[in-house]
């Protein structure tokens, strides 16, 4: 069994990212890929992280809760601020 | 996940999923080039894109719109699109994926140019190893799309993984000229 990691993300939307469609990135993108089961085909070698909960907070700004198979990870990518481990 | 698509599974058709990302970056990357030329004497400039570098990169410029074209014509599935190392973390069974919010429609092996071109770039692995990367990328690839039961032309996914490889190395050229502006 995994040990899980939890984190609560706050999503702050920038101007170009938050069309869906065109925008090459779109800030609701990833739980909408990893919630809506278009990633089920991948193999059982690659996994995604799990999407448990999300409340939008404002029309810009939206707080979600991940479930991370790999204790100590973190994307460093500059949208995302943690709030909470 | 990709083979399925490519066997002949409908890609999904959600309007929030990701078209021509690279599109975007290769307009960001014009403005880089741009600068690049501008200070093409400055010796900084000279040590890392030397001349021959540049105009060979002026000259895919030019010939970008008939490729861009191409491209959709290749085989179509459905792509992580930032595919490299900082996104993909090795377990001992498997592998986990993160940031999926470029994710969307693209061609056979566009994911994989990203793996060997934004590795290279930004230096995930020795350029040194560029060709070893390329290799072990391309027939491990192929072997999943076989596994899977595709058996389309290898020389369309070869095309895609080298001509994306090259306009995610040109992407990155806003990176290295903002870097050296700095």
């Amino acid at each position: 069994m995994d040990e899980l990691e939890q984190r609560l993300e706050a999503l702050m939307a920038v101007p170009d990212w938050m069309a869906p469609g065109a925008a090459p990135r779109y800030w609701k993108r990833e739980p909408m890929a990893c919630g809506t089961g278009l990633l089920s085909a991948l193999p059982d070698s690659v996994r995604v992280p799990r999407f448990i909960a999300e409340t939008n907070t404002s029309d810009t700004e939206t707080w979600r809760w991940i479930n991370f198979q790999r204790p100590g990870l973190w994307s460093n990518m500059v949208r995302r601020r943690i709030i909470s481990v | 996940m990709q083979g399925t698509y490519l066997a002949g599974a409908p890609l999904p058709a959600s309007d929030w999923l990701s078209r021509d990302p690279l599109t975007h970056w290769t307009a960001d990357a014009d403005v880089a080039l741009k600068k690049l030329v501008d200070y093409r004497d400055h010796p900084i400039v000279q040590r890392i894109y030397p001349a021959e570098v540049i105009d060979t990169t002026r000259q895919l410029c030019k010939e970008r719109p008939l490729f861009l074209e191409g491209r959709h014509r290749l085989p179509q599935t459905l792509c992580h699109q930032d595919v490299f190392r900082r996104n993909l973390f090795a377990q001992d069974d498997y592998t986990l994926a993160i940031d999926w919010e470029m994710m969307g429609i693209g061609a056979a092996g566009e994911d994989m140019a990203g793996l060997v071109s934004a590795n290279l770039a930004l230096r995930e692995v020795d350029p040194t190893q560029g060709d070893a990367l390329d290799k072990v990328v391309f027939s491990g690839y192929m072997d999943g799309l076989r596994d899977i039961g595709w058996q389309g032309d290898a020389d369309l996914v070869r095309f895609g993984l080298v001509w994306f490889g090259w306009v995610g190395l040109y992407g990155c050229l806003r990176i290295a000229v903002r870097a050296m502006s700095d």
